[in-house]
């Protein structure tokens, strides 16, 4: 009886649009061009649900705002040419307020195995997952571990604009590895987390300017990115390994006055994952060292670290249960120092246990369940009376694709 | 009564695992094929993941490889766990990754053993799996080494 009232008018034309799939055989929904052009596609609906603290939004009584959909086209123009681009509508929370955008846009060409370029809108290579987040089912989990893959900077780390080269290098009998080295700019949604959360530097302009402006006068601009991945495939059947670097520089202005720097000098992630049977580990590590100024005044200079573990079991090949531990501190020289007076967490741990289960290969089901110490990650602007130091929450999705 | 409990938990745990063991089994009961002109007539089987992964493009010859994925029931599980060391089901989610992370087009696939003869005897290129009764004079077996 309450669910019909919970539901948005989205919300329900999305359940009918996935209940359309659900009744339509999923040979009708993919559009087959020929060998040269494919269409594809995926659409997602989910459930969040949080205790003692908001995240990402309004979340403590539940919201559907929570899906994605997404619609690609690729047409492999010759033997070495290649055009694709992916348009992603996306409403997660406040973290991304349901705007259409192009997910990835790309010109590929390939000259020799070791050796292509692309150009366009390119998915940014960061750790094992970073280039398939936008695709749940692509996903081992519907949070990949905060640690990492910070949801509230999703749609800022995920693709930029520029060119990379990529490849993939024999080593003989020591396997192969695949490369990519990219630079570029990122385009910022007007809408992004990080930009809403800069409430607090306008605030401080409008003290000291005696004005009355909102974060709508405020523009965040990517100077520039670039970074490296390698992917390295041993002879070890089950065994992956990879690392991936980048660096960036931001800076935020109030009409032509510059306000606040962010300058990534390093994101480093080593990761490593290994299937064994139905068994399957996967474990990360990162350290970013970063500086931030607000008003000229340095308010951030130090590295933050972050790891996980992920075990994954499939008694079955459509089902895999998994448990992780997941841990960030924003300053590794001092990771128990508050951030200010609304900050008094600055870390993450996280203890969660999750659920994937393929109906079919169209067909995916996912719930997980987290239990939290600490409140790193924008906690302060979901919270803004002051967040708990412990919390929890659970979330459901359930996806089709074609 | 708490000792029945546990051993109730164990048999599930162990119908789990034996159900799930069955995603090892592989034979390989099928041949690779290419298009009678390729001059290839032996290749590793890490080659052919690498081909089957789009990771390598191009024979020695420099033509570039046009690859079929043969989803005949009979072999494509077999074709899988022996050649490329996952599950068919794990293959298609590599081919999903490629396909949604904007990073290249997945082979084309087809349903039957006589629909990757043509396509293979169609493209001078052309490289796939089919069952060996399958075999006709417009492909050419090539055998695979580890």
């Amino acid at each position: 009886m309450l669910l019909p009232l919970l539901v948005s008018v989205r919300t329900k034309v999305l359940l009918l649009a996935l209940l359309a799939c659900l009744l339509l055989p999923s040979s009708l929904w993919a559009i087959d061009l020929g060998d040269k052009v494919q269409v594809h596609g995926f659409l997602s609906q989910g459930y969040l649900n949080t205790n003692d603290n908001n995240f990402l939004g309004d979340t403590e009584k539940g919201i559907f705002e929570f899906r994605e959909i997404g619609l690609n086209i690729n047409a492999q123009l010759t033997d070495k040419f290649r055009l694709g681009g992916q348009a992603l509508y996306c409403h997660f929370a406040e973290s991304s307020n349901g705007n259409l955008r192009s997910d990835w846009l790309v010109a590929e060409y390939h000259f020799a195995d070791p050796f292509g370029v692309r150009l366009g809108k390119i998915k940014m290579p960061m750790g094992l997952y970073n280039m398939e987040r936008d695709s749940d089912f692509l996903r081992p989990l519907i949070f990949l571990p905060q640690s990492i893959y910070d949801e509230t900077r999703r749609d800022s780390w995920q693709a930029h604009w520029g060119g990379e080269i990529y490849g993939n290098l024999p080593l003989g009998q020591w396997g192969d590895i695949d490369y990519q080295l990219f630079g570029g700019r990122i385009d910022y949604d007007d809408d992004s987390l990080a930009t809403l959360a800069a409430a607090e530097i306008v605030s401080r302009y409008n003290a000291i300017n005696s004005v009355d402006l909102t974060t709508d006068d405020l523009t965040r601009d990517n100077d520039y990115v670039y970074g490296a991945a390698l992917f390295i495939n041993p002879p070890i059947e089950g065994l992956r390994g990879a690392v991936t670097f980048l660096a960036l520089n931001d800076e935020s202005r109030i009409h032509t006055a510059q306000v606040s720097t962010l300058q990534v000098k390093s994101k480093l992630i080593a990761s490593l994952e290994y299937d064994w049977r139905q068994f399957s580990v996967a474990a990360e590590y990162s350290e970013t060292d970063r500086k931030q100024e607000q008003f000229c005044v340095t308010t951030l200079d130090g590295r933050s670290r972050a790891w996980y573990v992920l075990l994954s079991y499939s008694p079955v090949e459509a089902l895999t249960l998994s448990l992780f531990y997941d841990e960030y501190y924003r300053l590794i020289r001092n990771r128990h120092e508050p951030v200010g007076a609304r900050n008094l967490y600055p870390w993450r741990k996280d203890l969660a246990a999750a659920l994937r289960y393929d109906i079919t290969e169209n067909w995916t089901f996912k719930a997980e369940w987290h239990t939290l110490d600490g409140t790193a990650f924008y906690m302060s602007y979901f919270n803004p009376e002051g967040a708990d130091r412990y919390w929890q929450y659970g979330a459901l999705r359930l996806t089709f694709n074609f | 009564m708490k000792v029945k409990g546990h051993i109730g938990g164990y048999i599930f745990i162990l119908w789990l695992w034996a159900a799930g063991s069955g995603v090892c089994r592989a034979e390989a009961d099928f041949v690779m094929v290419v298009n009678a002109s390729n001059e290839v007539a032996t290749i590793s089987r890490h080659e052919v993941e690498l081909i089957f992964l789009t990771r390598k493009r191009s024979w020695p010859s420099g033509e570039s490889i046009a690859v079929v994925i043969n989803e005949n029931p009979k072999i494509y599980d077999s074709f899988s766990y022996t050649v490329m060391k996952r599950s068919s089901r794990q293959y298609l989610i590599f081919r999903k990754k490629m396909l949604f992370r904007g990073q290249g087009m997945p082979p084309p696939t087809v349903k039957t053993d006589r629909d990757v003869v043509e396509f293979v005897a169609a493209h001078p290129g052309g490289f796939g799996y089919i069952s060996p009764a399958a075999v006709t004079p417009a492909v050419k077996v090539v055998s695979i080494f580890e």
